[in-house]
């Protein structure tokens, strides 16, 4: 593919070579789902000078299998960079990253996305573009046809499916784009500001209803946002990025029993905590 | 359009499945009432001035020479005598055959190295030099030797006539591939798309608006390719009736065949259109598209 041409040959050698002497030795049942190890990542500035700026520094991270986890911080902290990493759409400059105890090197096999922009093909119905995520499976047409049903039923779009994205309103077109990712039934669900387009009704709506979809699939989910309220609701550990160079500053847990609703969150003592303490780190501050 | 919004519009809202509605669609804006012309007026106002324009051209026609300018009832009478002499329609009929030949090459092989163009960098550098230097030569000089090649029979008129066509077909159609939005392309890395199906599902409908654009103006130069050819080429057809009705300044049947073809061009703008709806039936539904 033209613009898919950044996977280094030696280094795509190199990894393979170390996780088939690794792999035996780890027990797989207990192995995280998802593996960061020294990650770092840096582009060039667009000055071209030449020189390049760090857009992540030594970043290391474990994500357990069914664990959601979310990453926060101001812009310029990396974290679409680094849920690009993990996704494979970006390769790191330094370090490893394991998804499924395989080293990424372009997508693993079984992701799913939901992009801050629904990113639905305009000229796709719902359906289709559903199919459009099974279309590489090697699966019989029924047996894709069934699972579109399926997921069209649990994110409540049965009655869109012959609709044209541009016909939905935004929530509806992210319902859609979050249908898409989890129709293949993926291990790892990625989402980078799913909800941010959209007014504050919609997203609160929005955000339990994903909670319970994602919590009914069990799927491992990287969640990328800047509404601390947003990570609490959702996550069983926030990850709190700094900036300069973009780095993982503290991980927090959020001990609170999932799927959650709004209304059970309101006057939770644990949630405020946990919102002043987010925020003191993220402001700097704590 | 505004009766597709009310239609979808409706359909939602009566859905009880429904938890994030729709926003309503946008009530149509009262438009500020002309107080020079009522609305009935206002729809007739092409016609009438239509109307004034021949009315005006009859008038001032009648009292010129009838070799500089011909008056448009003899223009009509032209119309129907050389009907009568059954020269309107074969003349009529092969335009149509060299513009449809013609311009459907140029758009199967200016749709396939647009695509090529437009998704591979290597193919964009190799090609692009012939391309930006054949879109800005005056090809129509080109014409003596397309009869060395060709001969001066119908296969001569429709490479004129293609050869005009295909650049802006080019040009347009690599552009819209190339203007594929980075975030459909990595949606389609995360559901490992090969290229086949970057290609169909994505690149080429999202430069069908663009494609349509490259036809549109394929087809106006190849009107020109139609009319030329038949004139240099064979002197049949239209272009052979304006070029015979000039020579012998029979100035009404030479505006007639001129009419003649631009009617031409004008049915193939409007079988263009009707094509362009059926192959992309979502994007006239996207304009009802809410904001978010």
């Amino acid at each position: 593919m033209k613009r898919g041409g950044y996977l280094v040959a030696e280094d795509s050698n190199g990894r393979v070579a170390r996780t088939a002497t690794a792999s035996p030795a780890v027990d797989a049942s207990v192995r995280p789902r998802i593996e960061i190890i020294n990650a770092s990542k840096r582009f060039p500035r667009p000055d071209k000078s030449g020189e390049t700026f760090t857009a992540l520094a030594d970043v290391s991270l474990s994500v357990m299998q069914g664990e959601f986890i979310s990453l926060i911080g101001a812009s310029g902290c990396g974290k679409t960079t680094l849920l690009r990493m993990m996704s494979g759409l970006m390769p790191c400059d330094d370090g490893e990253i394991y998804v499924s105890g395989k080293p990424v090197v372009g997508v693993p096999a079984s992701i799913g996305f939901v992009f801050q922009h629904p990113e639905l093909l305009p000229w796709r119905t719902v359906r289709d573009n559903l199919l459009f995520a099974l279309k590489q499976r090697r699966m019989p047409r029924e047996l894709k046809d069934r699972a579109v049903a399926e997921q069209l039923e649990l994110t409540n779009l049965q009655a869109f499916a012959d609709y044209y994205p541009g016909m939905l309103s935004g929530g509806m077109q992210q319902r859609a784009g979050l249908a898409r990712a989890l129709v293949g039934n993926p291990d790892v669900l990625f989402m980078d500001e799913p909800l941010s387009a959209l007014d504050a009704f919609t997203r609160r709506q929005l955000q339990q209803d994903i909670a319970e979809i994602i919590f009914t699939t069990r799927a491992t989910t990287v969640l990328v946002t800047h509404e601390v309220d947003e990570a609490i609701f959702f996550s069983d550990r926030i990850v709190v990025m700094g900036t300069s160079p973009g780095r993982v500053n503290e991980v927090i847990d959020v001990p609170l029993p999932r799927p959650r609703r709004h209304s059970d969150l309101i006057g939770n003592p644990t949630v405020a905590a946990l919102r002043d303490r987010v925020l003191g780190i993220v402001l700097g501050v704590a | 359009m505004s009766a597709a919004s009310g239609d979808a519009g409706v359909r939602l809202s009566h859905d009880p499945a429904v938890e994030v509605p729709r926003s309503p669609a946008p009530a149509k804006p009262s438009r500020p009432r002309s107080r020079t012309f009522s609305r009935a007026t206002k729809r007739a106002l092409p016609a009438i001035s239509v109307l004034v324009f021949l009315g005006i051209w009859q008038i001032v026609g009648g009292r010129i020479n009838p070799i500089l300018l011909a008056t448009p009832s003899k223009v009509g009478e032209a119309f129907v005598d050389i009907n009568r002499e059954g020269l309107l329609w074969p003349a009529f009929s092969r335009a149509m055959e060299v513009l449809g030949a013609g311009l459907g090459i140029a758009a199967v092989g200016g749709i396939a190295l647009g695509v090529l163009m437009g998704r591979s960098e290597t193919a964009y550098r190799v090609f692009s030099p012939y391309v930006a230097f054949f879109q800005t030569t005056p090809l129509i000089a080109l014409t003596p030797l397309v009869v060395i090649w060709f001969g001066i029979g119908f296969e001569a008129e429709v490479a004129v006539t293609a050869m005009l066509a295909v650049w802006s077909i080019i040009i347009n159609t690599s552009e819209g591939v190339r203007m594929t939005p980075d975030s459909l392309l990595d949606m389609s890395r995360i559901y490992h798309a090969n290229e086949r199906s970057v290609i169909r599902d994505i690149a080429v409908p999202h430069a069908i608006p663009y494609i349509f654009a490259g036809l549109r103006i394929g087809l106006a130069k190849a009107m020109i390719g139609v009319i030329i050819a038949e004139m240099d080429v064979s002197l049949k057809g239209l272009g052979g009736l304006v070029e015979n009705f000039g020579n012998s300044f029979e100035t009404a049947r030479l505006l007639a065949a001129i009419i003649t073809s631009s009617f031409v061009g004008v049915i193939g703008t409007v079988i263009l259109e009707i094509v362009r709806r059926r192959a992309a039936p979502w994007a006239g539904k996207s304009r009802v598209r809410t904001q978010v």
